[in-house]
């Protein structure tokens, strides 16, 4: 089927048009942008209003939309995005989710919620026969547009100085420098040009993806499988990536529409398990190992329960007496502090990242649903099934995580978790499908204490296994397993050669932390009564994922501090405005992260470094 | 662990303690989606609510009406919470709004315990009203608006059809209601195709529809995604092959039908509401919605419209009694003249029955609408007994 085969390859190379400034931005600066889909929906909007309110020629928009995209990326690199190129991987997530935050409200609050449509002039609309095969007009424009742009792009970064020397910044920017290039100037065009390949793509996609204020979200997933399946290190390797999985998506949803969902996110899963690196990659060992991906902090910390420590329960408790009308509010940051802490115990300790940790999550609290709707209404019964089966699903996937850099890890977890997500779709005669499981009715708890309108059991029920299970967690933390965990985090090769068996204890703390993900879920599913699709969804793994780097990461409170935070946040900011909440939430983040969120967190810390400095070193900033 | 029996304890007193309801305002708590992918729902229904409250005042049979907008992001878990919040904390007399199907249903248990109606006003799987006797809908259900398009497709020279939906609640009531009524009435699916939620492109599933050669597409997909549905429809040429697309309205949403283009034009569809219905008290509706929030209206506001005037008409029925089995009893067999036209509370299923309207996009005085060519009247859902 040919027409098949060009539909597909229009759509790929629509994705990689769009990624393609994502490659760079990641590849060569290694900067993880994850606004990405902002530029594209920049160019998107002017290229909307300039045809429908202005009336200029389509053709004419599209250098317009790329103008627009690499005018705000030669913007913002300056004046936002530079400060971050040396931060942490996590810290840049939560400085562009922040900024994607902004951008959706932005572009909500100035044009509306509503699909906005680039009008195509008629040469480009319709359908041509060749040899007895329909290919519509706009995909073979599509086609040749992004092809010529691809064959630009390769030669531009491999033939000319200026690919060159922008090579050459990256991979040694001091040297480079040393050398005369303008380091900064390089990665600001760059950074711009990338911005306006994504502008132009999301001009040129309105068509296809549509267009509306949650474009950014909606396809950041597709983006980055591009990138991680291509690999970073070249423009062919997302080329050929961005083709396979259009031609698969396409195909696949053709020929087996049942599995229409899973493909992408199979052949994904399918080429990092072989290739862990992406298709493209030059075989680098040491890359992987550079940075840390998070704050690391002192690794040995005193294992005995410090006074302090059992002063956060207490605070808890008392938090339920002073505003008794906020128990369910407290109720969801009780979950969501759970949810968080499990996430550290593989981030903070292990060093896995992920994306996608709502895949025990939503395990767990359908597992526990199904439990107390065909079994038993007892809660705490429910509670062990749930825990129990999400830890089998974690030790069943965790063989995938081992291995790759942290993109890989990010998108093979995300993968796991919306293959679930469609799992749950699918079979709607078990799960209720996308309206959700009903008829989960919960027994009292301890057969005394019914779930009440007014929320406080259970919050109390959730804050005592919360409790529990963070002294778990920070027993298995302040082990000799934890320790070597840390070993594992700061370096494997090292830790792989004092005898640890590394994979082994990394699955093992995986499948730990999926059972206590699948706690938290389970407490969610008992609480309310109820389990639905987004449960699994990616925007719980992305939230939980901001949670815990707000709070910081590898020391276990920092699940506790971040969800109090970021719900009350919300909680604050969406009753005061229902619909532009989302803007300040983002910018809340990008505060946070110009700022350190050490020097929020833990403003003690700030200062009594900055205090010994001072006394160390009379003038450190003079000696700069 | 004792410490723990005795905070028990102490809940349970707290537990006893009553709510004293506020005597002179009726507060309503509203929970819509106002972010996230499904926020246009949100905004429309907002817009018509805000429009209500500025038409008739905020006084009712005595009482003061209080409406507290909440944004749930079309999460379940947090519509729930915000619903038990509203409940216990802000005493509210009625929950209405919910932009989908699971947002509802995740809320029924906490209305059926708080025994106040819970007032549906966007979410059309039909089995809603079934959950709960406190659970009451003004929007529609999607086999009340399919059934008749079946029917209509039978009886208009269309013989086989592919039914193409979006996979989840909604796409799959949709799908099943077109099917036994159009099979029933000796037409043949010879394709059903679902789509996953989450689809960028409908390239795959238009060429299965396609190499099918049906004689009509039936389609149903959310409203947003309904244009970019239809734009590669038209590009596919399935037009042009003779395939005729028909379809449930949200793909030709009012909302946003005029930026489609002419690709629109000549689509059949079926749907309770239409911004072109010809009545003196639409075109008031649609005038005044515009002035006010700048967008045309779409059937989604109707839904917040028509709800505030059952939480009002009941009212001055009950005499201002906002107890939440006297305010359910008076919204039963409530029967007024909506801008869609005229409307009953069906007093057995909580559900609407109203006229069902098969239309056609025009273009009148240089804008789309979707134009009304015949009515179904008093079409009740058919899925429930």
């Amino acid at each position: 089927m040919l027409t098949i085969l060009l539909d597909g390859i229009a759509y790929g190379m629509l994705l990689f048009l769009i990624a393609s400034g994502l490659a760079v931005t990641l590849g060569l600066m290694n900067f993880v942008n994850l606004a990405h889909g902002a530029f594209a929906m920049a160019g998107g909007y002017v290229a909307a209003v300039l045809s429908n309110r202005v009336g200029v020629p389509f053709l004419l928009t599209l250098p317009i939309a790329f103008a627009a995209g690499a005018a705000l990326g030669a913007a913002l690199e300056p004046a936002l995005y530079r400060r971050m190129y040396r931060r942490p991987h996590l810290d840049q997530v939560l400085f562009t989710i922040g900024l994607v935050f902004m951008a959706v409200a932005a572009v909500d609050f100035a044009f509306g919620a509503t699909q906005q449509y680039v009008k195509l002039p008629a040469y480009l609309s319709g359908r041509i026969e060749v040899a007895g095969v329909g290919i519509g007009v706009y995909r073979l424009f599509i086609i040749a547009v992004c092809g010529l742009l691809a064959a630009l792009l390769q030669w531009t970064l491999v033939s000319t100085r200026l690919g060159s020397r922008l090579r050459a910044a990256v991979d040694d920017t001091r040297v480079a420098s040393g050398l005369g290039i303008n380091v900064n100037a390089i990665f600001m065009s760059t950074f711009a040009f990338g911005s306006g390949l994504a502008g132009l793509g999301g001009a040129l996609g309105a068509e296809l993806l549509g267009l509306d204020p949650t474009f950014p979200l909606k396809y950041i997933i597709y983006f980055l499988v591009v990138v991680a399946v291509g690999g970073t290190t070249t423009i062919t390797g997302p080329l050929v990536a961005s083709l396979l999985l259009g031609i698969a998506d396409v195909a696949g949803k053709y020929y087996v529409p049942k599995l229409g969902a899973f493909i992408i996110y199979s052949v994904m899963i399918a080429v990092l398990v072989v290739r862990p690196q992406g298709l493209f990659a030059r075989a680098t060992g040491a890359a992987s190992a550079a940075a840390p991906v998070a704050h690391a902090l002192p690794a040995v910390r005193a294992s005995r329960l410090r006074p302090w420590e059992i002063v956060w329960p207490i605070v808890a408790l008392a938090a339920l007496a002073m505003f008794p009308r906020h128990a369910a509010l407290m109720n969801e940051i009780a979950i969501l502090a759970l949810f968080a802490v499990s996430l550290d115990l593989i981030l903070g300790y292990g060093g896995i990242v992920s994306l996608g940790h709502a895949a025990f999550f939503g395990t767990g609290c359908y597992a526990a649903a199904l439990f107390a709707k065909h079994f038993m209404h007892e809660p705490l019964a429910g509670l062990v099934v749930g825990a129990a089966v999400a830890g089998v699903v974690g030790a069943a996937t965790s063989p995938l995580v081992l291995r790759g850099t942290d993109l890989t890890r990010l998108m093979v977890t995300l993968g796991v978790a919306s293959i679930l997500y469609e799992i749950a779709n699918r079979f709607s005669e078990v799960t209720g499908g996308a309206d959700g499981l009903q008829g989960v009715v919960m027994g009292p708890l301890l057969g005394q204490f019914a779930f009440g309108l007014d929320g406080k059991v259970a919050y109390l029920y959730s804050l005592t296994m919360l409790v529990l299970l963070f002294l778990l967690a920070r027993r298995v933390a302040h082990s000799p397993f934890g320790h070597s965990l840390q070993a594992i985090r700061d370096n494997r090769l090292r830790a792989g050669m004092m005898g640890i068996d590394v994979n082994r204890r990394l699955a093992v703390v995986y499948t730990l932390a999926a059972a206590m993900a699948g706690a938290a879920g389970a407490l969610l599913a008992q609480t309310t009564g109820f389990a639905s699709l987004d449960v699994l969804d990616f925007h719980r793994s992305a939230d939980v994922m901001l949670v815990l780097v707000i709070g910081g990461t590898g020391y276990l409170y920092g699940g506790l501090i971040g969800a109090v935070a970021f719900v009350l946040m919300k909680d604050l900011l969406s009753n005061l405005t229902p619909q532009y909440w989302q803007f300040w939430v983002g910018l809340v983040l990008v505060i946070i992260v110009l700022v350190g969120h050490e020097r929020i967190v833990r403003p003690w810390h700030a200062l009594t470094e900055r205090f010994t400095r001072r006394a160390h070193a009379p003038a450190p900033e003079a000696a700069q | 662990m004792i410490r723990r029996t005795l905070m028990f304890g102490a809940l349970a007193l707290t537990l006893a303690a009553g709510a004293a309801f506020a005597q002179d305002t009726v507060k309503i708590g509203l929970i819509l989606p106002m972010t996230g992918p499904f926020a246009s729902t949100g905004r429309q229904i907002d817009g018509a609510v805000k429009l209500w409250l500025s038409q008739n005042g905020t006084t009712v049979a005595g009482k003061k009406i209080e409406v507290i907008l909440k944004d749930d992001g079309g999460t379940a878990d947090t519509t729930r919470r915000l619903a038990q919040e509203l409940v216990v904390n802000d005493k509210v007399q009625v929950l209405a709004g919910f932009g989908l199907t699971p947002l509802a249903l995740a809320t029924v248990p906490i209305a059926t315990q708080a025994k106040i109606p819970e007032l549906v006003m966007a979410a059309a799987t039909s089995s809603i009203t079934e959950q709960s006797p406190y659970v009451i809908r003004a929007g529609f259900t999607l086999p009340q608006i399919t059934v008749p398009l079946a029917e209509w497709a039978a009886k208009n020279g269309i013989k086989k059809v592919v039914t193409l939906v979006t996979d989840y609640g909604p796409g799959i009531d949709a799908e099943n209601a077109f099917k036994s009524r159009f099979t029933a009435s000796g037409g043949e699916v010879t394709a059903e195709l679902r789509v996953p939620l989450r689809n960028p492109d409908f390239a795959p599933f238009l060429q299965r529809a396609h190499d099918a050669k049906p004689d009509a597409v039936f389609v149903f997909v959310p409203s947003g995604v309904g244009s970019i549905f239809m734009k590669q429809f038209i590009e596919r040429g399935m037009d042009k092959s003779g395939i005729r697309l028909i379809g449930t309205g949200d793909v030709t949403d009012d909302d946003i039908l005029n930026g489609m283009g002419d690709v629109a034009l000549g689509v059949i569809t079926s749907f309770h509401y239409s911004a072109a219905h010809p009545s003196a008290a639409n075109k008031a509706y649609v005038d005044a919605y515009k002035k006010l929030n700048g967008t045309r209206p779409n059937f989604m506001s109707v839904g917040g419209y028509d709800g505030m005037r059952i939480i009002y008409e009941s009212l001055k029925k009950t005499n201002g009694d906002a107890s939440g089995d006297a305010l359910l009893a008076a919204m039963k067999g409530l029967s007024f003249e909506s801008p869609r036209g005229p409307v009953t509370i069906d007093p057995a299923t909580r559900d609407p029955i109203q006229n069902v309207y098969m239309r056609k996009v025009e273009r009148v005085d240089g804008e789309l609408w979707n134009v009304e060519f015949a009515t179904i009247p008093s079409v009740k859902d058919p899925l429930h007994k």
